[in-house]
């Protein structure tokens, strides 16, 4: 799993471009990310990835009622 | 007389044009004087086009002399959120970046508005971008609350919720990819719809999150708002993720008996940051459903927080893709809390967020199972706590920002993810004077459902007929 920190997150910013964080933001947007990424490890081990978007828009007309 | 024309609904003053007991110019024009009157203290129009709606009002009234109505919204003057393209007319987007930008195409749902008769009437005030959910905007300045100026009047549709509560217009499209049509609903004292992902086309407007945008209108009244949604629903050849699925005529089912149906209300997750006040307006607007014979059923929802947090990962990573270029090259002409709640997406990597997408439909299911399994709709709270000023939720992009945001689309960001539609309807007020709302959910499609409910609620209760007193 990609750990995000600040310096990995300056890092990245410079390479992209535009504006550059500040370190406390930096660290704001590494926690973040860490947050995120966390979340969708927790949510997606037990689920088999299927292709998208075909499957939700299959998903949706099958789960449909009124 | 003017207050009287506007106060109507939109279902009433369409009969009234359509039986010419009222032209659509004397409409219109009532219109643009209160946008006139009240655009100062609100600034809720980003381009208020009088001259052209008048223009077409004339249209209108002369196309009914000789008998051709042109649909069922002939002669009403609507206003929209300043994203929906016209061809060859500016499309702000609420910016800097695209203020002068020309549409080169027609918006598919706006289209079907126009076709049906309906007079476009302005562009209105929005966050940039379709990023916010409070209606700050340093570019266009911010948009006001009608209920009381010194409020917000939500987001990212701010300028329609304010617009519409303070009976400028009988309704508008806003957009919604986490909540900003039912945000501007709730803190407005509006019915607003977000619909099933793929029941109205997305064809022509300024995306954001192309898996989670969706259009919807923001009316005063359910039967309002069940009408526009027909009119903008079904397929489009134009956007290939609409669904081929025949559209219900939504007003003829609205009066559908509710006795018997089962109301779901959610003991996790979405109580967890709800105040003592807003809650109890909820516990008094699910005694009015149990009074209409509703059964109301507590239950467990899934976790709540893991849908969010996959909204947040492909809400990020979808608006760093389009707003890439102009990150790099014009990043001062953004708002620092704009521009900051898209900077996540920079780093992201792209698995996670081909993952986030890979799992969907699986989440989808299983929210479906356990929720609607035991309930025909799922009840929650629209807004969490009492409306706040535009004061303090002037947050930047500084702490806080994160919080706010949260806390302010708590019940509304995971639909977008799940696909489904979520319905706000108004519920009464605080003791700031302001609005409250609750929001109903339902398996995919099922918006004739959600209308039914909120259609008699609003039988039983008045608060839909409550205007601010700006407009008294």
């Amino acid at each position: 799993m990609t750990q995000f920190d600040k310096d990995l997150v300056i890092a990245q910013a410079r390479q992209f471009g535009g504006k550059i964080p500040s370190q406390a933001r930096a660290e704001e947007l590494a926690a973040y990310l860490n947050t995120l990424i966390g979340a969708l490890d927790k949510v997606s081990t037990d689920l088999h990835p299927e292709a998208e978007p075909a499957d939700m828009a299959r998903k949706l007309e099958e789960l449909a009622g009124d | 007389m003017s207050a009287e024309i506007l106060n109507a609904s939109l279902v009433e003053t369409a009969e009234a044009i359509r039986t010419k007991k009222l032209s659509s110019v004397e409409v219109v024009q009532a219109a643009i004087t209160r946008a006139e009157k009240l655009q100062p203290v609100l600034n809720c129009f980003i381009q208020l086009l009088g001259n052209e709606a008048l223009a077409e009002a004339k249209k209108a009234d002369a196309q009914l002399a000789r008998g051709e109505l042109r649909g069922p919204l002939h002669g009403v003057p609507l206003a929209h959120k300043d994203m929906y393209y016209r061809s060859g007319k500016r499309s702000t987007c609420g910016s800097k970046i695209r203020k002068h930008y020309v549409a080169d195409r027609d918006s598919t749902a706006l289209k079907r508005l126009l076709d049906s008769g309906s007079i476009y009437l302005g562009g209105l005030n929005m966050a940039e971008f379709a990023t916010g959910p409070t209606g700050h905007n340093e570019h266009w300045g911010d948009t006001h609350n009608p209920w009381n100026p010194d409020h917000i009047a939500g987001g990212s549709s701010s300028g329609t919720g304010s617009a519409v509560a303070a009976r400028i217009v009988y309704g508008g499209l806003g957009s919604d990819t986490g909540g900003s049509i039912r945000i501007p609903s709730s803190v407005n004292g509006l019915v607003g719809l977000k619909p099933t992902n793929g029941l109205i086309s997305r064809y022509g407007l300024m995306t954001l999150s192309p898996t989670m945008d969706t259009v919807g209108a923001l009316t005063r009244t359910v039967a309002d708002n069940a009408r526009l949604t027909a009119i903008m629903a079904g397929h489009d050849p134009l956007d290939p993720t609409t669904s081929h699925r025949a559209v219900p005529d939504y007003e003829a089912l609205l009066d559908r008996p509710v006795k018997g149906l089962r109301l779901g209300v959610p003991r996790n997750y979405y109580y967890d940051v709800i105040t003592p006040e807003v809650e109890k307006l909820q516990q008094k607007n699910l005694a009015v459903f149990r009074d209409l014979g509703i059964e109301i059923i507590e239950l467990d929802v899934p976790d709540m927080h893991l849908p969010t947090h996959m909204s947040n990962i492909v809400f990020v990573a979808e608006a760093v893709a389009i707003h890439e270029k102009w990150l790099k090259e014009r990043p001062g002409d953004y708002q620092d809390q704009v521009r900051a709640r898209y900077e996540p997406g920079i780093h992201l990597p792209a698995e996670k967020y081909l993952r986030a997408l890979n799992i969907r439909a699986a989440l989808l299911h299983g929210f479906c199972n356990k929720v609607f399994s035991n309930c025909d709709a799922l009840h929650t709270p629209g807004l969490s706590m009492p409306v706040p000023s535009l004061a303090d939720t002037d947050v930047a992009a500084g702490q806080g920002m994160s919080q706010m945001i949260a806390n302010l689309s708590w019940t509304t960001r995971s639909n977008n993810y799940l696909g489904i539609p979520a319905l706000a309807v108004p519920c009464g007020f605080t003791s700031n004077g302001l609005p409250a709302g609750f929001q109903l959910m339902g398996r995919p499609f099922s918006e004739a459902l959600l209308f039914q409910l909120g259609h008699a609620y609003q039988g039983a209760t008045s608060w839909h007929t409550s205007a601010p007193e700006m407009n008294q």
